[in-house]
């Protein structure tokens, strides 16, 4: 009778949790000065101060508004920006930025952005900011650490579910010794000379030249070089990034 | 020679320096001048917290600390610390803040959205809906902000119906028009019609929920539900979808516009609408009146009709008066129309009878002047209807 008692009892739960349907995963909290629109409903400032986000979440924003995640980072997004968040197998953030414009904080470990066919993983205690101008064009600029994974990639509004078995280990992913983890490597080689040198160019290859840009002046800032170690570049939404040296200014640090 | 001051010109500056004195005694009591002021200290707090600087002697959490214990009657300053909690993680502190602020201002709607946002961030479904139960039953005002988060986070049906709803009949009409806005779910989503249900099931259903129910239903490809929700809540005949297929058969009653009552449109030329003194039976009927400036091809006074496979029998009562042109007025329903009258007639009845074969189908019942392909076509005069039926006879 007992045995019995049980089965129905577990049975009774099983269908029950069948029937229900998963609650969604917490992303983070955001807050604002003003409304932000989450999901189609404006959320006033007035109602709260922050609001949680799931991890299948898209928002926009007047003002600017910070974004704590449930992993501690932080992603500050400008003005009128428009991104949809969620999170990689790894459980890590990943954020698809529509429009507008984000400051990154990879305080716990790394990010995933994704904008304008464009993919940009900082490293653990990276710091930095990404903008989509007006013409579609991102704008990069890199304050601490590096990336480690960057370059043209098909963005998606939500990370497929084998997303990190295309990138390599460096970032997360499964795979080793590919081109973007090579070249990141080579980049923060070249970086530390590049940075020095002034500019990104003096490592060889287009692709590697670009990235050690962005990677070289990233080392140098983590070294504790004064603002001018920031550095600035623009990729256009359709050419690749790293890979297409017109997308470069040649005067660019 | 000198003078002697006044006793009130004297007085008025030690007046003055005494007022100051004690201004400044009390501002720097409360802190207006020392900059502890609570809600100072607070602003101070969101700064920090909103530059992610949390922990340490001047970070947020410090900041609402300092607030709170200099006016710890005040929900807010419970509210700030329990924020500056969770955003170091220490949830069950922040808990125990939030609990607070609902204690000191149960009444207070903002409050409890604050704490409707934590049990979110904390995934506990339970107190969420409590909490939400709160603000829904304080305000209409953050409807839409509730209704968003709990469908959001994916709350319980169940729950959100009998917790976070549960006797507030002006909730569960607006999370029920919540649901079915534009966009937010299709026919294929089990929530509208779980919401209906339980509506239903608890008495809350009102006719405007019901008309809006019914659109959604009929939008989504269940013509047939649509049709009945109609019937029982919505219609005023009382043999409707009885006897006559027909609402508001008899005009008695300004149509809705949607739904299965008539949908009058505009058109130039033409002016149609409820006639208060003029009726066959009752005390209304319709009025279509033509200014003689068009050859008005009609068909703007539309109802829809559920029509199960059988015969049926169209009829209308029509009165027309000075209706000029080769071409009158008549009823149509399924490519079947009655005989069309023009000219000035007394209440006239015009029938039609028609079959419908296969499945069962929303057809569409109207009232209809075809275009004249004489030379003098421009229609002038008036018709009335009253007392349209549709009945089925097999």
């Amino acid at each position: 009778m007992r045995w019995i008692c049980l089965i129905f009892a577990v049975g009774s739960a099983f269908a029950a949790a069948a029937g229900a349907a998963a609650p969604a995963a917490v992303f983070g909290t955001i807050a604002s000065k003003a409304p932000i629109t989450i999901g189609g409903a404006e959320m006033s400032p007035t109602a709260a101060p922050s609001w949680p986000l799931t991890a299948e979440d898209e928002f926009s924003n007047s003002a600017p508004a910070m974004l704590r995640t449930a992993t501690h980072d932080v992603f500050t997004f400008d003005s009128e920006s428009r991104a949809r968040v969620g999170t990689v197998e790894s459980g890590r953030p990943y954020l698809y930025l529509r429009q507008g414009g984000v400051h990154f904080n990879a305080k716990e470990g790394l990010l995933y952005i994704c904008m304008a066919g464009h993919l940009f993983v900082p490293e653990k205690a990276a710091e930095g900011s990404l903008t989509l101008d007006a013409a579609g064009k991102i704008v990069l600029r890199v304050e601490h650490g590096q990336f480690a994974e960057q370059g043209a990639r098909s963005c998606m509004p939500t990370a497929p579910p084998n997303f990190l078995s295309t990138l390599p280990a460096v970032a997360g992913g499964a795979l080793a010794g590919v081109a973007g983890a090579s070249a990141a490597g080579a980049g923060a080689a070249a970086g530390a000379a590049g940075a020095a040198a002034g500019a990104g160019a003096a490592a060889g290859g287009i692709g590697a030249a670009t990235l050690a840009t962005v990677v070289g002046t990233g080392v140098a800032a983590a070294a504790g070089a004064s603002s001018a170690a920031s550095a600035t570049s623009t990729c256009s939404s359709q050419a690749g990034c790293n890979f297409n040296p017109s997308s470069i200014s040649p005067s660019t640090p | 020679m000198s003078t002697l001051p006044t006793r009130s010109s004297h007085l008025l500056p030690l007046q003055g320096v005494v007022l100051g004195v004690i201004l400044v005694s009390n501002w720097v009591q409360t802190g207006w001048l020392s900059g502890t002021n609570p809600q100072v200290l607070a602003n101070y707090g969101y700064r920090e917290l909103w530059l992610d600087h949390v922990e340490g002697p001047t970070g947020a959490l410090e900041l609402f600390r300092q607030a709170l214990v200099l006016d710890s009657a005040f929900s807010y300053r419970w509210s700030d610390l329990g924020e500056a909690l969770a955003g170091s993680g220490q949830m069950e502190s922040a808990e125990y803040c939030f609990r607070r602020s609902q204690e000191l201002a149960p009444r207070s709607p903002q409050i409890a959205v604050r704490a409707m946002n934590f049990y979110l961030r904390r995934a506990e479904a339970g107190p969420a809906l409590q909490t939400a139960a709160t603000v829904l039953a304080l305000t209409s005002d953050y409807d839409e902000i509730v209704f968003s988060s709990l469908s959001r986070f994916r709350a319980d049906q169940e729950y959100i119906l009998d917790v976070g709803i549960g006797s507030n009949r002006r909730a569960a009409d607006r999370w029920l028009l919540y649901l079915i806005g534009p966009g937010r779910t299709s026919g294929a989503d089990s929530r509208p019609f779980e919401t209906w249900k339980w509506i239903e099931s608890k008495g809350y259903a009102t006719r405007e929920e019901a008309i809006a129910w019914s659109d959604w239903l009929a939008a989504n490809g269940r013509e047939r539900d649509a049709h009945l929700v109609w019937q029982r809540y919505v219609s005023s005949d009382a043999g409707y979808g009885i006897g006559n297929l027909i609402d508001n058969a008899g005009f008695e009653r300004e149509p809705e516009g949607r739904g299965f009552d008539w949908r009058i449109a505009a058109i130039a030329g033409v002016k149609a609408g409820i006639d208060q003194g003029v009726a066959h039976s009752g005390r209304a009927s319709l009025r279509i009146r033509f200014d003689g400036s068009e050859n008005v091809d009609f068909h703007h006074v539309v109802q829809s009709v559920w029509l199960e496979p059988g015969h049926y029998r169209l009829s209308a009562w029509i009165r027309t008066e000075g209706l000029t042109t080769d071409q009158g007025v008549a009823v149509v329903v399924g490519g079947v129309s009655t005989a069309a009258l023009s000219g000035t007639q007394d209440w006239t009845k015009v029938g039609a009878e028609l079959t419908v074969h296969g499945a069962a189908r929303i057809g569409e019942i109207m009232l209809v002047r075809q275009r004249s392909w004489k030379f003098d076509n421009k229609i002038g005069g008036t018709a009335w209807i009253d007392d349209v039926e549709l009945r089925r006879v097999d």
